[in-house]
């Protein structure tokens, strides 16, 4: 199994996606922190500063999208890499729009997931 | 090119098709053997009877004849066709083929004449017929009568017809400006006349006749002669026809005989009037009495002197005859011209010597003038007359004066002669065409009537009793009489409009007659009033028509059309009809209801003031594509409602036509389609919804199967292998289906969305196949040799539509392995089939397997899954991309689906 240093964050209310997503990325090697609910999330995220976030785009409490913008305008989270995930005919255009990296829509393969994940953070180091 | 003006020998020798002017040279040259009525040759004595008539009348004739309704028309007709239109082409052409523009309009009248019904009359009629290479809005006054042949069948129909489009356009106009002139002549103080170029004089004013006493009948043209002074006329001839000649102003004074018969002496002028070339087209004369100073008599004597020297000049012809043998004295040129002789076989021997010919008819006339010395007048006295070479029956108007020699004794006759042969023919022929018009008035079944004002005296036609009380032989009858035969309740109409008629001159008005057997019939009297010198009413003349058979259809035709609006008004879709030009011309009781407007309210504002401002622009657009191609109007838009709710409707529009297929109106429909709509939209928002919440646990599903298969992936055990790989593809399946349903809302909803990039079909063709023959590993998919096609597309729905062919194909085909997947291009575009050897489409089917949710039914193939609507999307995602998608199939056989895609340049 190889070994990742990366410190990965998943934002979702919906437990079963939420254990699913760490799972898999915890298979890839990844270490991965879960947040299932929108209380004191900015300070959570700056506490954790992972290298990367993958969140929903519906959230019980909040909007993705309102987050994503947030974390883009925040001068210290800015550079952290987001990947936002929906269901939504439309939500791709609108995840961009709000300034996350990447999209995947559901449902995705297990393969897409961790090809995007890597691709986000080679990017980000790129940067 | 045939000469046309070239006789044909074999026509030329029949009789009844000689005269008649151009269309006469034409008539005769035609080639008929060519056409259905044969050659003249074997036409019946009644064709060729008729065809005499139409060459041969001035009056505007036509004439249908024999079943292919053959035209024949005449000289006076001719214009009527004008320039670049219908002459001489449709000389000898079927009716229908001559007139395809008007034949809606004509056949029908035709048809009823045919049939043996009333003849046909119509007045100042609006028919546009095709001439001067353009449709023109033309003006006729025509009948149909029938023409019967030998067997007393009808055969043919006789058209006798008058344009009247100018009359019509311009009668009012000149009638206002006619009455101003006459008005302002009438009432200046001279004498005053005006006169042809020709000095034919045409008109007086109201004092030349107070002054003469003389009536306009007997002063027209140059009846004048007869209020002049005779020994002063031949200078006043010579003169005004010198001034004819030259167009000089004339001016002169001389006599005029007043209505107390004693002459005064008058100043004349006569002016020329020039037209904008400067060639005079009529006189203007004026009259001044200057209060005669001299007398007469003595005017007279020295005149006297003058008139020997002028008479040799003299216009007229002069012949002094002297005692009872008539030696002529002396003869003027005009007279030798006018007999044809010359002077030396004339002058010193009697008159009747050398004009043996007109000593019967003048002879005792002349010895009458000697014995008794009274002047005689001639008035177109027929005289037989030896000249030019043969003997002709020539009119004369002459006049035989007394002379007296110094005793009073009468010692001979001054002759003065005009002749007006010429004139009498001109008149001979217009009695005849007066003739010709009373057949015609006969044959349109006009009954004619002519009523004195003054004494009530009434004369009438034998048809005119018959429309107006259904009498069957003429009988007399008084002015009140026929009175009786008018409608009780219908009385006030006729004496409205006989007073109008009165002030007016023309009569017009329809009315009920009560017949001798009860029956009530329809007349429509039309009449003009004929005025005395005083400008009193005198007489009037007119025509009555029945016209019962068109009340009838009219009426039925108000009894049809309220049904129809009847019924119309009670049908729940707004319902509209529009002209030709697109203009709406009706709305049913529905649309005033729907949308509250007053019909006047709709009629100013136009129908676009309910359609929503967002809808108007292509709704308008596409209303003038329609009218301009004649295509059915297909459209959906919102019509606000009185309620001030916008609400969609569908409307459509399909044009009708006439039998030639000339639109001749649009009748529309709009269809309130509010509910479906709704009903339609909440559908997609459910099916969005929908397959959105179940992404969800499907991707919770299909992520925990591919942690179990990568966590499991190196366990012995066959079955968790087995059971994981059929719940990955049936979660794969069921995962399609969800997008499927979502892309046929996205379809609907306008927000399917593509993202196209450069790509190789060939390699996504390998991609796909590969796929699905991991996922039907049994089936045998051939796949096409390697080629490189580069095309700009959306690779992921491309390729969906691939994975709807070939699970298609797996699907339909329960009894074949083999599935066929093929590519070609010809330079344009590249065609992508897909080939199964399954269960096949019926033809009626096919056309239909692109339609959503539409599956192929029948007993075999119920049990296959699916919704029916990869096709549906399919088709969308092809046509989204200018391709074309099809598919050829026989049942039992198999099918072939194919797309088309444009290739990249």
């Amino acid at each position: 199994m190889p070994e990742h240093s990366a410190h990965l964050l998943i934002i979702d209310d919906n437990e079963d996606i939420l254990f699913m997503l760490q799972t898999m990325l915890q298979m890839k090697g990844y270490k991965v922190s879960v947040k299932n609910n929108m209380e004191q999330l900015y300070e959570y995220i700056e506490r954790v500063h992972p290298d990367l976030i993958l969140m929903d785009m519906l959230l019980s409490g909040a909007d993705g999208r309102e987050v994503c913008k947030y974390l883009k305008s925040d001068g210290l989270l800015a550079s952290i890499p987001v990947i936002m995930i929906s269901a939504h005919p439309n939500a791709e255009k609108e995840c961009l729009e709000a300034g996350a990296n990447y999209f995947l829509g559901k449902p995705f393969e297990m393969i897409d997931l961790s090809a995007t994940v890597a691709a986000a953070i080679e990017g980000a180091s790129k940067r | 090119m045939p000469n046309q003006t070239q006789i044909n020998p074999s026509v030329d020798q029949y009789h009844f098709l000689s005269g008649g002017g151009e269309m006469g040279e034409l008539t005769r040259a035609k080639d008929w053997s060519k056409t259905p009525v044969g050659d003249p040759g074997i036409w019946p004595q009644s064709l060729r009877t008729i065809i005499g008539v139409v060459l041969n009348s001035k009056f505007p004739m036509f004439l249908w004849w024999g079943p292919e309704l053959i035209c024949f028309y005449n000289d006076a007709y001719r214009p009527s066709l004008g320039q670049n239109g219908k002459h001489p082409s449709i000389l000898g052409m079927p009716a229908a083929q001559a007139w395809p523009e008007i034949w809606a309009i004509i056949k029908p009248l035709i048809d009823q004449v045919l049939a043996g019904g009333e003849s046909i009359w119509f007045e100042d009629q609006l028919i546009p017929i095709y001439r001067n290479g353009k449709m023109e809005d033309v003006y006729w006054t025509f009948s149909y009568s029938p023409v019967n042949d030998e067997s007393s069948k009808v055969a043919g129909v006789l058209v006798t017809c008058t344009e009247t489009t100018e009359k019509v356009q311009i009668h009012n106009r000149i009638e206002q400006s006619e009455i101003r002139f006459r008005t302002l002549a009438d009432n200046i103080p001279n004498l005053a006349w005006m006169a042809k170029a020709d000095g034919y004089i045409y008109w007086y004013n109201k004092k030349w006749y107070d002054y003469t006493g003389t009536t306009p009948e007997q002063m027209e043209g140059w009846g004048w002669q007869s209020v002049h002074d005779p020994l002063k006329l031949p200078t006043v001839l010579d003169r005004w026809n010198t001034s004819i000649q030259n167009g000089e102003i004339f001016e002169m004074v001389f006599p005029i005989k007043g209505a107390d018969g004693k002459f005064r002496q008058f100043l004349t002028r006569v002016l020329p009037v020039k037209d904008g070339d400067g060639r005079i087209y009529q006189w203007f004369g004026s009259n001044t009495d200057i209060t005669a100073q001299k007398d007469i008599q003595e005017a007279l004597k020295e005149s006297e002197q003058r008139f020997r020297s002028t008479v040799k000049q003299a216009p007229v012809g002069i012949t002094i005859l002297r005692g009872k043998e008539f030696i002529v004295e002396m003869a003027n040129d005009a007279y030798l011209q006018l007999i044809d002789r010359k002077e030396s076989e004339l002058v010193g021997r009697p008159l009747f010597d050398s004009l043996p010919e007109v000593e019967e008819a003048v002879h005792s006339l002349l010895d009458n003038v000697i014995d008794t010395g009274v002047p005689y007048h001639g008035n177109e006295l027929p005289i037989p007359l030896n000249r030019n070479g043969k003997l002709d029956i020539c009119y004369f108007d002459f006049l035989y004066h007394p002379l007296k020699d110094e005793d009073g004794k009468i010692s001979g006759v001054i002759v003065t002669v005009t002749d007006v042969s010429e004139k009498v023919e001109v008149r001979k022929k217009i009695e005849q065409n007066e003739e010709r018009l009373s057949i015609i008035v006969e044959a349109s079944e006009l009954g004619t009537w002519e009523l004195n004002v003054k004494t009530r005296e009434a004369k009438y036609s034998k048809r005119y009793l018959e429309i107006l009380g259904g009498y069957r032989e003429e009988i007399k009858l008084t002015h009140d009489q026929l009175l009786r035969h008018l409608h009780p309740d219908d009385m006030a109409i006729r004496e409205k409009a006989f007073s109008a008629a009165l002030a007016s001159g023309y009569l017009h008005f329809e009315a009920r007659l009560v017949w001798n057997d009860n029956s009530i019939h329809w007349m429509e009297g039309r009449g003009k009033v004929f005025y005395d010198a005083k400008n009193q009413p005198e007489k009037l003349i007119g025509t009555i028509r029945d016209i019962t058979t068109e009340k009838t259809h009219q009426q039925e035709l108000e009894e049809s059309e309220q049904k129809f609006r009847l019924l119309a008004d009670s049908i729940p879709q707004h319902i509209w009809t529009s002209d030709t030009e697109g203009n709406l011309n009706y709305y049913n009781q529905s649309v005033f209801d729907y949308s509250g407007l007053s019909p006047e309210e709709i009629q100013k504002g136009g129908w676009m003031q309910i359609v929503h401002p967002d809808d108007r622009e292509e709704n308008i657009r596409l209303w003038i594509e329609s009218v301009a191609t004649g295509k059915d109007f297909l459209f959906e838009h919102r019509f606000l409602r009185h309620d001030g709710q916008y609400r969609w409707q569908l409307s459509r529009a399909i044009p009708q036509r006439d039998a030639s297929g000339n639109i001749q109106m649009w009748v529309g429909t709009s269809t309130d389609i509010q509910d479906i709509k709704e009903q339609d939209q909440q559908k997609d928002y459910f099916i969005s919804m929908a397959s959105h919440k179940l992404k969800t646990p499907i991707t919770s599903i299909k992520g925990y199967v591919q942690i179990l298969q990568a966590t499991y992936q190196n366990n012995d055990d066959p079955f968790l292998a087995k059971s994981l790989g059929i719940i990955d593809k049936q979660v794969g399946t069921l995962t399609r289906l969800i997008t499927d349903l979502l892309d046929v809302s996205k379809i609907k909803t306008g927000s399917l969305l593509f993202n196209k990039s450069h790509f190789n079909l060939y390699d996504l063709i390998k991609d796909i196949t590969a796929e699905i023959q991991h996922i039907y590993p049994v089936h045998n998919f051939v796949e096409p040799g390697e080629c490189n096609i580069s095309v700009y597309a959306d690779k992921e729905k491309i390729g969906q539509v691939l994975i709807n062919f070939l699970t298609n194909a797996v699907k339909y085909s329960p009894g074949s392995n083999k599935v066929k997947v093929d590519c070609v291009s010809d330079g344009i575009s590249t065609t992508v089939s897909v080939e199964d050897y399954g269960i096949g489409i019926n033809k009626s089917d096919s056309d239909k397997v692109f339609e959503r949710f539409y599956r192929v039914a029948g007993k075999n193939e119920k049990t296959f899954p699916g919704f029916g609507i990869g096709l549906f999307i399919a088709a969308e995602i092809i046509s989204r991309h200018n391709g074309t998608i099809g598919v050829k199939s026989e049942p039992g056989i198999g099918s072939v689906f194919y797309f088309t895609l444009p290739l990249e340049h």
